[in-house]
């Protein structure tokens, strides 16, 4: 193989640079560690302390490899391979060492492994094994020792080795900063005592990374407790739906109850951060009731029913119902599979693009505006990017717990140095982090975006001027840009315009440069919305594809404006004004044709239900808050004459349902699920459905059949793999066994040229 | 050595003259990373290395696990030897032990530490051997002890420097100030402006280049929130004779101490040299004037436009009440270039301490075309790299050997030359050219170079009749300062033939037990980290002075003092790998956008910048334990 890299300079050929590992000659790249090359070949290094992705190493003194003519044993983690280095990673000189480090850790601390729950898991007991290291005859105190204990987590500092993972995951990996290293001149640190890396829990947020890095059995989680032995365990990996970070979890169960939830891996989005939610949620009881079997009102009474009952009855009314008279609400609980299932009913069965998912206030625009020429809504980009980023701008007032790994990452981001600037509103809880802040009222962000955009572009126009180019109505340009400049809006504001114009400066300067909208920001989509996505299109242009916005929203978001679960879109983005992809449709659907007018937005749905013009609802969501102030979507739905409410437990709206169809919940059903990065990753089912519940694109297949609509697939992956993959054109019938590993980020990008 | 060791082991015996004669009265033997020496053969060698294996352990930073777990077992089976308990097996085990830690430890603390003990148990098998079989408590002797590490060998304030980088590197960025401040109370000057002798002696150096040491103290220092004015009780019972460098940190540990003191400063501006010699754009003042806010907020008083010998003599402050004194009037007279006419008193001349001075205060001293600056030290660089920004169009600096002989940090030719200086090497002046009192050109003389000079470097020579005559506006001689603190203090303290004070090197007393003296006025004209030294010495012995202790140094002051002497003198260790690692490199203004202006060159580095340049430390620390 050549190296790009070397091959490109200048044409000079230079070999690479060559090492010696147990005999065998291997090459490297100059800044590569004896560690990394041995890894790269396959050769197997132990290591207890070792944490690359926290830049953690050199403490354990496991990895120690001789090398001919360095006298002492060397570290592999942490030297540098160097010309002609000649290293043996198994002499009995290592080996020795290795033992006798091995034996120093288990004879230090309280090693009983019969009763730990780390053991199977254990690296230090799989290295003791390895190395035949005796256990001790006797034990240290327990007392001795630090230990705490809340309702996830055990921390057990008699197995504590000060391997410092937990500091490091802690430090460098989450930027929490609560574990305090496990270090300090033994003569100031109470004899040693003080060392163990003792969380300050007050301020610890729970997020269980250090856990998931512990080599031993010092930090365990207190839910799997004597439950079970990890080769006992089932692992399932799935996707995290807290947040529209849409995280990659491992599920594990002993006999069908979880026990516990860690990181994926080195897999995106998360690559194996977790929050706490995503961690501990799961484990925690859900005090609201499941709905576990359809109701039907009888005599103002929700009674039992069965299914055929149910569907019949929703069939029945629905069949009456004359077009424009229903109407459908779908909170983003549900899978891309469901959502698609959901649009398609109300499309090809109703007749009606009466269905939506946002909030009413947000509702007040189309999304087909918002897509910027992509024919796509909202923007793309990696959530990875967040972390490589130089330059950031946090654009409103959400905080890094609505999206805690997003926030993570970008904390990450500015501790490595990154430029992190914030424009809210007064509430960002990165503020404090921030090098740059600007605080306006929340209806100026805009303003100041669009001042940001203004600099920009006059520089641009600047420049062009200056390389003599020609630039159509360049004067009309001129004064168009000279309404909207920072110096403008900064004396309506009361800001310091120099502080915009070095923002839109370090946006252009510093690359990759991120411009990351938080939860909320963008849900005034003409103002904040439009000028977030007219900023990321322009820096784009000017900066680089490596600028992007991250809009960040809840759950299922993305899943549902992809799978057009909105008024004016078909699945894919088109915009149902578009006779062709309506017409695709409706074949690939067996109808005529597919309504061609943009319908009610959720605003526009609820004011319909209160006045009369729309008769029936069907309302996929727990709670009524998923679609704006909960007092007026009650007052709406009680408008109604008919009420579906589909949902996993038993909250305000099904109180007010004619019929309830109870749907599976989260981990029931397999299916997948779109991220804010429009990562479209899996979601898998973990455990069996609470008693009846069933799925959501199996109810709409049974009304739609009741209905006189023969739907074919009849199973999650057959709904993606012979329709949404096929239809969708960007998707290019991408499969489940493509987005297994890694998942996919749609649109999937063009092929990178040769 | 001296032949009065009776025994000496470990690689010390192979050049046992790298002990200084000092360790030699003040201690009965000594042990340390390089062996033990022993003068007096009633030391328990038993008991000594124990206590060398005790202070290894208490040192431990308690990560790597070899030396961790390890040598504390070791601390603990030689414990039980010392109490009587020890048995063959158990000492066997220390062996073992020793071994395994010196080989696999992290940093040279374990690793020398383990060595250390593994050479004394093999070398004195029978002392061992019998204390096991003695089965008899063996007494605890009296130890001092000291911690050194090539980098503080070479800081003359002797900064525990691994310690603030180790802190840094793991985000522990208030704990590494505390660090620093321990024996640097200037940081963010020290952290700017330092000759960086520790980046010399950085064996990083001969891995690839040396930790950016100086860089990461103004990162430190950076990053520090101000502290809260106090309010000492009682009357100010030190005088300070200078609110330079020496005097501040003088003042500084004084105050850390809770002795209030008053500072007397002749000119209306603290911080000597380093506010009237070293130049805005590399000290800015507000850094400074934080600093010196710093001294004053623990305590100390300073009286501006107060010239000592003027305004107030020795006597009148014990009349006052003071009761003790500590002289650092710096060295502000430039030195004589021998040279025809620099008596004259020239329009167009002007000593360099002079020209930075007025420059420091606002005042543009000099106008022309073109300057001359003779000298190529840090203060000519100053001169000339100042004359760019007062608006000297032709700049030149005059040496008389070459470039490379040049004393100055090389950062500050290489940012000279950028700025436009021309070097003209191996020229001397010989006669001012003026007329009618004002200056129109410098006569010179070509050099060579011929044999090496007692500092090593080839001494100068002049070229016969190769006189010629360089025209020019101004003349600046910038090849040192001179002291005159004679014409100060009282006849009875002692001042040397270079009229600098005569006083304890380790103490800064002078004859006259009231008195004490540092900084430039003592070493001669030197760098401000050396009278940052100078100045915290005087205050620990006037604390003890104060409290009616003994003066003269404990011995674990005497003991690090020797030890660093002999890190300094010991070859250097060949280190066993390559690295690829480059230095940290703050940012500098670009050279025609930074000779408009007196504002900072070199801007600061990020956290992240920062910690990885942390974790380019060695960690070369080395224990010796002293038997008193």
């Amino acid at each position: 193989m050549t190296d790009p890299q070397t091959t490109q300079d200048a044409g000079a050929v230079t070999a690479a640079p060559q090492i010696t590992i147990d005999g065998r000659v291997m090459t490297f790249e100059p800044g590569q560690t004896i560690l990394d090359v041995a890894s790269a070949g396959g050769i197997a290094v132990p290591t207890l302390c070792y944490l690359p992705e926290a830049g953690h190493r050199d403490v354990c003194r496991l990895c120690v490899v001789e090398v001919a003519g360095a006298g002492r044993l060397l570290p592999a983690c942490s030297t540098p391979a160097t010309e002609g280095m000649d290293v043996q990673t198994m002499s009995d000189r290592v080996r020795s060492s290795r033992r006798s480090t091995l034996e120093l850790l288990i004879n230090s601390g309280r090693h009983t492994c019969i009763t730990c729950d780390a053991l199977g898991e254990c690296e230090l007991s799989r290295l003791a094994y390895e190395y035949q290291v005796e256990p001790p005859t006797e034990l240290p105190a327990a007392d001795e020792f630090p230990f705490a204990e809340d309702s996830y987590v055990i921390r057990d500092y008699s197995k504590c080795i000060l391997c410092g993972r937990c500091w490091a995951a802690c430090t460098a990996i989450q930027v929490n900063g609560v574990v305090p290293h496990p270090s300090g001149r033994r003569a100031e640190r109470a004899g040693g005592k003080d060392w163990y890396p003792l969380p300050d829990l007050e301020q610890c947020e729970l997020c269980g990374q250090c856990v998931d890095v512990c080599p031993v059995g010092a930090l365990t989680e207190r839910t799997a407790k004597g439950i079970a032995r990890s080769w006992e365990l089932q692992r399932i990996r799935t996707t995290c739906a807290h947040c529209g970070m849409g995280c990659q979890t491992v599920v594990h169960l002993k006999d069908g109850e979880v026990v516990k939830v860690t990181g994926a891996g080195d897999v995106p989005p998360n690559r194996g951060r977790l929050c706490k939610r995503g961690r501990f949620a799961v484990l925690e009881p859900d005090e609201r009731a499941r709905l576990e079997e359809p109701l039907v009102r009888k005599d103002g009474q929700l009674v039992k029913a069965s299914w055929d009952e149910a569907l019949d009855l929703v069939a029945e009314r629905l069949g009456a119902a004359a077009p424009g008279e229903v109407a459908g609400l779908i909170a983003p609980i549900c899978t891309n599979e469901e959502a698609y299932q959901a649009q398609k009913f109300f499309r090809a069965v109703l007749g009606t693009n009466d269905i939506d998912h946002r909030a009413a206030q947000a509702s007040g625009v189309s999304l087909a505006s918002t897509a910027a020429g992509a024919g796509v809504c909202y923007t793309s980009g990696a959530l990875t990017v967040l972390e490589e980023a130089r330059a950031v701008l946090v654009v409103g007032d959400g905080e890094v717990a609505d999206h805690p790994v997003a926030g993570t990452a970008l904390r990450r981001a500015v501790r490595d140095g990154a430029h992190l600037m914030v424009l809210d509103a007064g509430h960002s809880d990165l503020g404090d982090a921030a090098a740059v802040r600007v605080t306006v009222a929340a209806a100026q962000i805009p303003e100041v975006l669009n001042g940001i955009i203004a600099v920009l572009l006059a520089n641009e126009l600047h420049s062009r001027r200056e390389a003599g180019d020609v630039v159509p109505h360049e004067r009309e340009l001129e004064a168009m840009l000279a309404a909207v400049l920072p110096e403008r809006i900064a004396e309506d504001a009361g800001l310091d315009a120099a502080t915009i114009r070095a923002i839109a400066a370090k946006l252009v300067d510093v690359r990759p440069a991120v411009v990351c909208a938080t939860l909320g920001a963008t849900d005034d989509l003409a103002g904040t919305g439009a000028a977030v996505v007219k900023l990321q299109s322009l820096l784009d242009d000017l900066a680089g594809a490596r600028s992007v916005a991250l809009p960040l929203g809840a759950g299922n978001v993305q899943g549902l404006v992809g799978m057009g679960v909105a008024p004016d879109l078909l699945p894919g983005g088109d915009p149902v004004t578009d006779a062709d992809a309506r017409q695709r449709l409706a074949d690939a659907w067996g109808v005529a044709s597919l309504p061609a007018e943009p319908g009610r937005a959720t605003g526009e749905i609820l004011a319909a239900l209160k006045g009369g013009a729309v008769k029936t609802a069907w309302v996929w969501a727990n709670e009524a808050a998923s679609f704006g102030d909960a007092a007026d979507v009650l007052a709406a739905v009680d408008a109604a004459d008919f009420v579906i409410v589909q949902g996993a437990v038993r909250g305000d709206l099904a109180e007010r349902a004619d019929v309830v169809l109870p749907s599976v919940a989260w981990g029931e059903e397999d299916g997948t699920f779109t991220n804010a990065e429009r990562r479209i990753s899996r979601l898998r089912r973990i455990q069996r459905p609470a008693g009846a519940a069933r799925p959501g694109w199996w109810a709409f297949r049974e009304v739609a059949k009741r209905l006189g609509h023969e739907w074919q697939a009849g199973y999650p992956k057959a709904v993606w793999e012979d329709e949404i993959s096929l239809l969708i054109p960007s998707l290019a019938g991408v499969t489940w066994a493509e987005i297994e590993e890694y998942g996919l980020c749609w649109p999937a990008p063009a092929p990178v040229p040769a | 050595m001296t032949d009065a060791a009776v025994a000496v082991a470990g690689a010390w015996t192979t050049d046992p003259s790298i002990l200084p004669d000092e360790l030699h009265g003040a201690f009965r033997a000594v042990m340390g990373w390089g062996g033990m020496a022993v003068w007096d053969d009633s030391v328990d060698i038993v008991d000594l290395t124990r206590e060398y294996a005790r202070q290894t352990v208490q040192e431990c930073c308690g990560q790597c696990f070899p030396c961790r777990i390890g040598m504390h077992e070791v601390g603990d089976i030689l414990e039980e030897i010392c109490e009587g308990n020890g048995t063959e097996e158990r000492l066997r085990r220390a062996h073992e032990l020793a071994e395994h830690v010196a080989e696999a430890s992290r940093c040279d603390l374990g690793r020398s530490g383990g060595y250390a003990v593994l050479e004394s148990l093999e070398q004195n098998r029978a002392a061992f051997e019998a204390a096991v079989a003695a089965k008899a408590p063996i007494p605890r002797g009296t130890y001092a002890r000291a911690v050194v590490a090539p980098c503080m060998a070479a800081c003359p304030a002797g900064v525990d420097i691994p310690a603030y980088v180790e802190q840094l590197r793991i985000d522990e960025v208030e704990r590494s100030s505390e660090a620093v401040r321990k024996r640097c109370p200037m940081p963010a000057t020290i952290g700017r402006v330092c000759v960086r002798p520790c980046e010399d002696a950085c064996r990083r150096g001969s891995v690839d280049e040396p930790v950016a040491i100086r860089t990461l103290k103004r990162f430190v220092a950076d990053s520090e929130a101000e502290i809260e004015p106090r309010v000492l009780p009682g009357k100010p019972r030190v005088a300070i004779i200078g609110a330079g460098p020496a005097g501040l940190a003088c003042a500084y540990y004084l105050g850390l101490e809770g002795v209030k003191s008053t500072i007397l400063e002749a000119l209306p501006e603290g911080g000597g040299m380093a506010a009237v010699g070293i130049p805005d754009y590399r000290l800015p003042r507000e850094v400074l004037r934080a600093e010196i806010g710093r001294v004053e907020a623990l305590g100390a008083e300073i009286k501006y436009n107060t010239r000592f010998g003027v305004d107030v003599t020795m006597e009148q402050l014990f009349e006052q009440g003071y009761e003790a004194v500590f002289v650092a009037v710096g060295a502000h007279q430039s030195a004589r270039m021998g040279c025809e006419g620099e008596d004259a008193g020239y329009q167009g001349f002007m000593p360099g301490v002079e020209f930075l001075r007025e420059i420091a205060f606002g005042n543009v001293p000099l106008k022309g075309k073109t300057i001359l600056v003779i000298g190529g030290g840090n203060v000519a660089m100053d001169c000339v790299r100042s004359s760019r920004r007062i608006g000297f169009d032709d700049v030149k600096l005059l040496y008389r050997r070459t470039e490379a002989e040049m004393p100055a940090d090389q950062v500050e030719i290489v940012e000279a030359k950028e700025e436009g200086v021309e070097m003209v090497t191996l020229v001397a002046p010989t006669k001012i050219i003026a007329e009618d009192g004002v200056v129109k050109g410098l006569e010179c003389r070509r050099m060579q170079l011929g044999e090496p000079d007692a500092s090593g470097r080839r001494r100068p020579e002049p070229v016969e009749g190769s006189e010629f005559v360089i025209p020019c506006d101004c003349i600046v001689p910038a090849i040192g300062q001179v002291c005159s603190v004679d014409q100060l203090v009282p006849s009875h303290i002692e001042v040397s033939k270079w009229k600098t004070l005569e006083v304890d090197p380790l103490t800064m007393q002078s004859a006259d037990p009231r008195v004490f003296g540092g900084g430039d006025c003592y070493t001669g004209p030197s760098s401000l980290v050396a009278a940052l030294g100078a100045g915290r010495r005087a205050a620990e012995s006037m604390t003890a002075f104060l409290n009616g202790e003994s003066v003269g140094p404990p011995p674990d002051v005497r003991l690090e003092h020797a030890m660093l002497e002999v890190v300094r003198k010991e070859a250097e260790q060949p280190l066993p790998f390559t690295g690829t690692t480059e230095q940290l490199r703050p940012m500098v203004v670009p050279p025609e956008v930074r000779i408009q202006c007196f504002d900072e060159v070199e801007g600061p580095v990020s956290a992240a910048d920062a910690r990885r340049e942390a974790e380019r430390c060695l960690r070369c620390y080395r224990i010796a334990v002293g038997v008193v």
